[in-house]
């Protein structure tokens, strides 16, 4: 603060000061900031300079014969000709990552709306960093979990349960897989991925239903219950199937924990017991063997630059739905 | 008057005796919400107990002070290398990414015109949910092949400073953005310049909303396996400068989960799950308090 | 200061040939920092409208939200005394504040338009109860013929609610309160967001409801006060200073606060 000296006039301003406008660039941007613009792009230009330097690398083979095909035929020895047909990967990824979505879904959708409707703030505070406690579980540590406890038990209970009870549903007929790895252990496994997140988004969003629409519905005599119902979904549902992709494109975009608990069969399976393989999975434990088989290794980077796409886009969608960015995980747990 | 309310028989029987039978219907099924929407907590979280449990007993039995002293010696030996090399791998790797990330996060909230600002918050998010093995793979072929440096500790952590700048990014920009008008204003109305308003007033009111950020990046690097073992290779001895190969710990996990339970190997996946978990919860917990401190110095700030 | 009604224990009311409908006796309202409400007696008569002034911050929409249990959402207030509806306390045990809202509906300041049809909107108290279609095409129609907007947009109820004027909004809410059937109907600042000729349209209406509801009106317009109110309290910080006929309490108020009031000396 300037001082000006008692009884005196304050002098009069000299040339004016920079507007302390709140934004600096709200009118004319200085060519120095477009200069430098770069520096906010970074993301953009990593992601764009992984997708050219794998489009660059992918060149040789560049979507072979049948690439859009659901054979798979890989022969080591090269004497026979090799198909790689990316269709089958996406298929058995889709198997896998779409009821555990669904499945996630489901879950997450009753922990938010318990967190924001029903909870009192402290325990749904805690309950949301709980919640994010799942986020930073090393994906691998639920895959070691996965094979050596889960897959015994899902080979011996879970699967004949299931089996049981719903053997008459498309896919969830026999035969089993008595080890217990395949996709439902990915899928079951995969639930504990996507949770946090679809958790986070689905919260957010329940929460930025306007308080007046709430307030109105609960002044009509109608219960929590049917406010959530009538008007909160209403109001989120773009927010809420924003959540569900994010969570698909986090899905289908794990590889390590997969790998080690669907067995790796590559082909379409019969159902959901027998062991598969995913897209991701498939790229993470071939990797080993393509350095000695060029073909296979221009396979890989093609099926990694359909993963990225198909991970983008799914990540496109669902942050326009929603509004809101993966980033919301983070800022979820310390809100007000 | 006052006889006039006199409770009125009719009225407590509508309030208190919810007499429709519809109206009893709904009321029970919003209390069926209540208490039925909690399960989900339980469905998730037990199995989460289970696994902490889990790992706990079977990493603890064998766990000694060797475990994380020796090296990985044959069938046996302990963490020591992968310790070092998570260490290093995650101490390189935040380093990097939290520049990069600060600096685009400080550039997007307070320089950038708003077109590239809006293109700049959408390509973060993007980044954020790239798939980590594809990251991993185009940095095999980069950072390994291309460069010719081979597997190194270097490649690797900057695979990984790439898997975690977004989340940097998008939580400096928030917070940045997120520092009071009126702060700025009575910055600059005393004549300060815009950079002694940013690392004088602004970074202190954002290091909270940041150091958020750090923590989520680094729980996620830490955890990462599948853009390290193309990167970063493998290794039983510590590293011993930035272009050596290194070993570390999700990599045990993944390298020795399925060896027999009869010999150490089994043992020491186990037990580097366990070390990883301490390593997260202890990042998180200590970084946290950091947070805090910060954010109670700021204490009515925001309202 | 003599025979002033704070001091008197039974819910001040000036003589009315109707029993009360609502009445609050004691009621004191506090938040952790302050008290908002002090002891506040007053019984409300059915079928005529009361009104409720005084300047902003004196607690009189936090009166009227307590009235049908909506401090309880989320406010964190604390509520003390009694609130009586036909004679039984709406905060006592087993009495669900669901029902409550049922029988004392409630007009916001601002109108809250659901995101649906103009016909869904005002059957959404019908929906949630389960009420058959033929009904609920009835109950519809009246509703909007008694809040006067039947003749405006009557033929085309399919249309988005949000499309519609600020007044016509709020008059769609004053219908949607109306197809729950209730006793009482509290109404906070209702026109305070609506443009002059969309205000005149929603207190004419007030003449209409009048004759089958009690209807509460928070305002901080003296002269709407004056125009639509049988009956007028005057609540300055938290306490009720004076409670008569609307004309009585703007011609000669007993007290020197209404009177300076009244006469726009502060406010």
């Amino acid at each position: 603060m300037r001082e000006v000296p008692e009884g005196q006039p304050i002098p009069p301003a000299g040339p004016a000061p920079a507007p302390p406008a709140v934004p600096f660039s709200a009118s004319r941007t200085p060519l120095v900031q477009w200069l430098l613009s770069p520096i906010a792009l970074i993301p953009l230009l990593l992601v764009a300079f992984v997708a050219i330097f794998l489009l660059w690398k992918s060149q040789l083979v560049w979507f072979g014969p049948s690439f859009f095909g659901i054979n798979y035929f890989f022969d080591p020895t090269g004497l026979q000709p090799n198909q790689f047909g990316v269709t089958l990967f996406v298929v058995d990824s889709l198997i896998v990552a779409l009821p555990a979505l669904a499945i996630a879904a489901g879950l997450s959708l009753a922990m938010a709306v318990s967190i924001v409707v029903y909870l009192p703030p402290m325990p749904g505070r805690v309950l949301t960093i709980l919640t994010n406690l799942l986020a930073g579980i090393p994906s691998v540590v639920y895959g070691i979990w996965g094979y050596v406890v889960l897959a015994p038990y899902f080979g011996s209970t879970v699967q004949p349960a299931i089996f049981g009870f719903l053997g008459w549903i498309p896919g969830l007929g026999g035969p089993l897989s008595p080890g217990g790895v395949g996709s439902l252990l990915a899928i079951f496994i995969l639930i504990f991925m996507i949770v946090p997140i679809t958790t986070a988004v689905m919260r957010e969003s329940l929460r930025s239903v306007p308080h007046d629409l709430v307030e109105a519905g609960l002044a009509l005599g109608a219960t929590q219950w049917e406010v959530m119902r009538r008007i909160r979904l209403r109001v989120a549902r773009r927010g809420l199937w924003g959540a569900a992709f994010l969570g698909l494109g986090r899905a289908i975009g794990e590889s390590v924990a997969v790998a080690m608990v669907i067995g790796a069969s590559v082909w379409i399976p019969p159902n959901v017991y027998a062991p598969s393989t995913t897209l991701a999975s498939f790229i993470f434990y071939q990797l080993d063997s393509s350095f000695y088989y060029p073909v296979l290794l221009q396979a890989l980077i093609e099926f990694s630059l359909v993963l990225l796409g198909l991970a983008v886009l799914l990540n496109l969608i669902g942050q326009r739905a929603s509004g809101l960015g993966t980033t919301v995980v983070v800022t979820g747990g310390n809100g007000p | 008057m006052t006889a006039a309310l006199a409770t009125d028989a009719a009225a407590v029987d509508d309030l208190v005796r919810a007499s429709a039978g519809h109206m009893r219907r709904r009321l029970l099924l919003d209390r069926v919400a209540r208490y039925g929407l909690l399960l989900p907590f339980v469905v998730v979280f037990f199995p989460l107990i289970d696994l902490l449990y889990w790992i706990s007993e079977t990493a603890l039995p064998t766990f000694t002070w060797a475990t994380l002293t020796q090296d990985q010696i044959g069938n046996g030996g302990g963490l020591h290398a992968m310790i070092i090399g998570t260490a290093v791998l995650i101490a390189l790797a935040t380093t990097i990414a939290t520049l990069i990330g600060i600096a685009a996060g400080l550039y997007t909230a307070e320089y950038a015109p708003p077109a590239i600002a809006r293109l700049g918050r959408t390509a973060g998010n993007v980044l954020a949910g790239v798939p980590a093995i594809v990251l991993g793979f185009w940095g095999y072929f980069l950072l390994v092949i291309y460069t010719g440096w081979g597997y190194t500790v270097l490649g690797g952590a900057l695979t990984l400073s790439i898997l975690m700048v977004p989340f940097i990014y998008r939580t400096s920009d928030l917070a940045f953005s997120a520092v009071p008008a009126s702060q700025r204003e009575a910055a600059l109305a005393m004549g300060a310049r815009r950079y002694q308003f940013l690392g004088r007033i602004a970074l202190p009111i954002a290091i909270p909303g940041i150091l958020t950020g750090v923590i989520l990046a680094m729980a996620i690097g830490l955890g990462e396996t599948a853009p390290l073992i193309y990167t970063a290779g493998w290794a039983n001895v510590p590293l011993t400068g930035l272009f050596s190969p290194t070993s570390y710990l999700t990599g045990a996990i993944w390298l020795f989960y399925s060896q027999p339970p009869d010999i150490g190997l089994y043992a020491l996946a186990f037990q580097a799950a366990f070390v990883l978990i301490v390593m997260v919860v202890a990042i998180n917990v200590t970084l946290q308090a950091v947070a805090e401190h910060y954010r109670r110095r700021l204490r009515g700030l925001f309202s | 200061m003599n025979g002033s009604p704070i001091a008197s224990g039974a819910p001040a009311s000036p003589p009315s040939p109707e029993p009360p409908v609502v009445a609050t006796e004691h009621l004191v309202v506090r938040s952790r920092e302050r008290v908002i409400l002090n002891d506040v007696s007053l019984a409300f008569p059915d079928r005529d409208v009361t009104a409720i002034i005084g300047p902003s911050g004196c607690g009189k929409t936090t009166f009227i939200r307590t009235l049908n249990r909506m401090t309880e959402i989320g406010s964190g207030l604390m509520v003390r005394g009694r609130v009586l509806y036909r004679g039984q306390d709406i905060y006592a045990r087993g009495v669900n504040p669901v029902i409550v809202r049922q029988r004392i509906g409630m007009v916001f300041q601002r109108p809250v338009v659901f995101p649906m049809s103009i016909f869904e909107n005002v059957a959404f108290g019908l929906r949630i109860n389960r009420v058959d279609e033929a009904t609920v095409e009835r109950t519809v129609e009246s509703c909007l013929r008694r809040a006067g907007l039947w003749t405006e947009i009557g033929d085309d109820l399919d249309r988005s609610g949000l499309t519609l004027s600020g007044g016509q909004q709020q008059r769609l809410c004053i219908a949607r309160a109306l197809a729950v059937e209730p006793r009482v109907l509290l109404m906070d600042e209702p026109t305070a967001s609506l443009d002059p000729v969309a205000a005149q349209k929603v207190e004419s209406l007030l003449f209409e409801l009048r004759q089958n509801y009690a209807v509460i009106i928070v305002t901080h317009n003296l002269q709407q006060a004056a125009r639509v109110a049988t009956r007028t309290a005057f609540l300055y910080e938290g306490r009720m200073i004076e409670f008569d006929e609307t004309k009585r309490l703007f011609e000669s108020p007993r007290e020197k606060l209404t009177e300076n009031y009244v006469t726009g000396r502060f406010g």
